[in-house]
């Protein structure tokens, strides 16, 4: 992977976040200079893994606005893998991204590069979303323990959680006990079950996304289309619960309202809706058609709406219980 | 009257404008080093009486960022009590490092300090770096646009201990966002020594002058800025010089919106007027490949100016990137010189008369050199506007009169656009506080109201005052939505405010 693939990535991982999963730019910094200091390390197709394959998944969580100020120190994931491979008795041999959207794409390249681990090429959703629920291993009933947690201090703790809501609190607690920015990790699965579970390629899909030379050729790689141009002229949001919930209005020929809960989740027209989770509904600026996150979102930007398809692991029965409107039926 | 001077890299302009904003007299000549001499020169030019202020727009900053001369290396204090992967200047293009410490310190988003601050760790840690050459400090602490708290402490002991050593803290290095206030910090940091020889320098220039006007020098958002905070903030000087040509421009031309391309001897800058100033970059502004923490004047630069040097290959001509500068006056070859410039181009064709200047470089040739450059101009200026194709297109700075085309507009007094954008500056004033947002619309109001309140009684014009920067920090994770407000307001000066 050269400076192409990663300024492509940023990009990329950013559409692919929905409006959410954090600017990149910190992350791709990290990974440049990993890369320079350890080396580059290498990408696995998920058809190359086997059962003696132990892959982990890892993310950072917590605030956005953390991340700006606060950089790993380096100590997060040693420490975690210490914790679980103790913890499961058996060596980790691969990562994966746990969510491909946004800032977290880099995440396991530059640890990959730190601790000399390849990284394969897939995520865990496909996109980013706000809740640590929002996974296809607990979309395919995987249990989510043992899974951890570092800081940077290096003090990791090993989670035994009975289901997600659990983990989703302890984890949110621990990571603002923390000082809102933790690294995480959820269960190590082995080769041949990871290869049913994750969605594959969306490490190339997102470089892919990033590298199209115009809007148009976004949205035929994307599966996607534009739904609305204009000003934003009203921006209407709040922190509560540790998420950055709200809504905008974009004024241009036609209005549209988009409700956000860290992502986009439903963009309506009048009353109709236009787009809705778990489609991946994206702000690009309308200058540069570079995406704008809802930490980003002011009064007066000029921006282009857009929604690519979702990830087909979303749009089942199932899927739909986990992520659709009808989950964050409050907000609509 | 006001004098407005510009320090260019190729040229020194100067203006002389009365109450009415009008130009009454000007002047330019061929800048030298050191660059107080063509300062010097153009005051005694212009020697105007009843000088109420002297503005100056200088180069100084960029010249020694591009040309990386006169930068003092820099010792970075990080306050960062859990560390950090990535040091100091990674990805940089040139290293201005001494060395760097992470010490004790930093805060949490709720501000609860990462770890307290030990003077006597600050103390070692300042030696240290001065061992390793630090000729200036740079004090970078996490979370520090909300909480300066710990960064002014650690200023406070380096005064104590290092007096003669110049430090910058990094919460005034503008937003969130720590790698790009760290690099503003050491670049500020890096800039201060020179500055401050060069503002001397002119202060004694004025002195030898027997001028009392004050003199202030302008910064890149088209305010004025005392000589006190102009060193304090050196960082702030750059791209003014742009800023200056392009709102100098707008103005000569009577327009509110157009492209400006300021051609010089050795570059041409181009941005975009909106409202009567310039465009800033919505994106992190980056400067000679340093990411940057304040937004700057949306420019695109291309190594193409008056004395750039004409190369033959085959039936090719290129154009710079190298450029003589001031000396295409001697060593071009219409001034008895060997090396052919895009300027002995122009002479050649008769778009251009200098002085001593004689035709000598080949019709034909000039011809594709002028038009060559004419396209590389209009590209530059198409991609600085993108869809507003319908905005007109100024050309000023010295090396204007080059392009005779018919698509661009060169106002009268298009060479001293600068030196007037410079004379044009403003009042400004800045209010930084924490409040709470509960009332937020009503407390926004009032503390608008008071920084328009301190810009016009700093000397700005009442009906023209405006806010032309508000950033607003949440304190998103504690209790009792509060932020740190910083409102700067801005306004011409007011004819006869006494300014001083």
């Amino acid at each position: 992977m050269n400076q192409k693939d990663l300024d492509a990535l940023a990009v990329g991982a950013a559409i692919l976040g929905s409006g959410g999963g954090g600017a990149p730019s910190y992350n791709r910094r990290l990974t440049e200079y990993c890369f320079a200091q350890y080396g580059t390390p290498q990408v696995i197709a998920p058809s190359l893994l086997t059962k003696d394959d132990f892959v982990l998944p890892v993310a950072f969580m917590g605030a956005p606005l953390v991340a700006l100020e606060k950089l790993p120190s380096g100590k997060e994931f040693p420490a975690i893998i210490q914790a679980l491979e103790k913890a499961c008795g058996r060596k980790i041999t691969a990562l994966i991204a746990a969510e491909i959207g946004g800032a977290n794409a880099f995440t396991p390249l530059w640890a990959g590069a730190l601790l000399g681990l390849p990284v394969v090429d897939g995520d865990l959703i496909g996109r980013a979303f706000p809740e640590l629920q929002m996974n296809s291993c607990h979309l395919h009933g995987l249990s989510c323990s043992p899974s951890a947690l570092a800081d940077a201090t290096g003090d990791a703790i090993v989670m035994r959680p009975k289901d997600t809501e659990e983990l989703e609190r302890i984890a949110r607690a621990e990571t603002v006990r923390r000082g809102s920015r933790a690294a995480i990790a959820l269960p190590p699965m082995p080769g041949d079950v990871a290869k049913q579970v994750l969605v594959p390629r969306t490490l190339t899909r997102a470089i892919q996304l990033g590298k199209a030379p115009s809007l148009e050729a976004l949205l035929t790689v994307g599966h996607g289309r534009l739904i609305g141009e204009g000003i934003i002229t009203d921006v209407n949001h709040t922190i509560t619960g540790g998420f950055l919930q709200g809504s905008i209005r974009v004024e241009g020929k036609e209005t549209l309202e988009l409700r956000y809960q860290n992502e986009f989740l439903v963009a309506k027209q009048n009353t109709k809706i236009v787009a809705r989770t778990p489609s991946i509904i994206t702000l690009l600026d309308q200058e540069f058609s570079l995406p704008i996150t809802t930490a980003e979102l002011s009064f007066g930007l000029a921006v282009k709406v857009i929604t690519l398809e979702a990830p087909p692991i979303w749009e089942t029965q199932r899927g739909l219980e986990l992520v659709g409107p009808q989950y964050f039926g409050e907000l609509l | 009257m006001r004098i407005g001077i510009d320090i260019g890299g190729t040229h020194t302009d100067g203006v002389v404008i009365n109450s009415a904003n009008k130009i009454v007299k000007e002047a330019k000549v061929v800048t030298t080093r050191p660059l107080e001499n063509g300062f010097r020169i153009i005051l005694q030019k212009l020697s105007p009486p009843n000088v109420t202020r002297i503005c100056v727009g200088t180069t100084h900053a960029t010249n020694a960022l591009l040309e990386q001369k006169n930068l003092a290396k820099v010792g970075v204090l990080r306050l960062q009590a859990h560390g950090c992967l990535i040091p100091p200047c990674f990805g940089w293009p040139f290293s201005l490092l001494a060395g760097h410490q992470t010490l004790s310190g930093g805060y949490n988003c709720d501000g609860t300090p990462l770890g307290p601050i030990s003077a006597r760790e600050v103390v070692a840690a300042a030696s240290k770096l001065m061992e390793q050459g630090a000729e200036v400090l740079a004090v970078v602490g996490v979370f520090s646009p909300l909480f300066p708290e710990q960064e002014k402490e650690v200023a406070q002991v380096l005064q104590e201990h290092f007096p003669d050593i110049p430090v910058t803290m990094s919460h005034s290095m503008g937003s969130l966002g720590i790698l790009e206030r760290e690099n503003s910090a050491i670049l500020n940091a890096a800039l201060v020594p020179e500055m401050k020889r060069g503002f001397e320098r002119l202060q004694i220039c004025l002195q030898e002058l027997g001028i009392t006007a004050p003199l202030y020098i302008t910064d890149n958002r088209g305010s004025l800025m005392t000589l006190h905070e102009a060193l304090a903030y050196p960082i702030r000087t750059l791209a003014a010089g742009p800023t200056n040509s392009f709102i100098g421009a707008a103005r000569l031309a009577g327009l509110d919106a157009a492209v400006v391309a300021d051609v010089g001897g050795t570059s041409t800058d181009v941005g975009v007027v909106r409202a009567g100033y310039p465009r800033r970059s919505f994106m992190k502004s980056v400067i000679g490949g340093i990411s940057l923490s304040f937004p700057m004047p949306d420019t695109l630069s291309v190594a193409l100016g008056g004395g750039s040097v004409i190369k033959r290959n085959g039936i090719d001509v290129h154009i710079g990137p190298r450029s003589l500068g001031h000396r295409l006056f001697s060593e071009g070859i219409s001034f008895g010189g060997t090396t052919p410039t895009l300027c002995d181009a122009a002479i050649a064709l008769g778009l251009t008369h200098i002085d001593g200047a004689k035709k000598t470089l080949d019709v034909t040739l000039a011809q594709k050199v002028l038009e060559k450059a004419t396209t590389a101009v209009e590209g530059l200026t198409r991609q600085m506007v993108a869809k507003d194709h319908d905005l007109p297109c100024l050309l000023v700075g010295g090396g204007a009169s080059l392009f005779a085309s018919g698509k661009f507009v060169i106002p009268s007094h298009a060479h001293v656009a600068n030196a007037f954008g410079a004379a044009l500056a403003e009042v400004s004033s800045e209010l930084d506080r924490v409040v709470s947002l509960e009332d937020r619309e009503e407390t926004l109001q009032s503390l608008k109201e008071e920084v328009l309140q301190q810009v016009v009684d700093k000397g700005g014009s009442p009906s023209h005052a405006r806010i032309v920067d508000m950033q607003i920090f949440p304190y998103s994770y504690i209790k009792g939505n509060k932020a740190r407000v910083v409102l700067t307001a801005s306004s011409p000066c007011r004819p006869r405010s006494g300014l001083e």
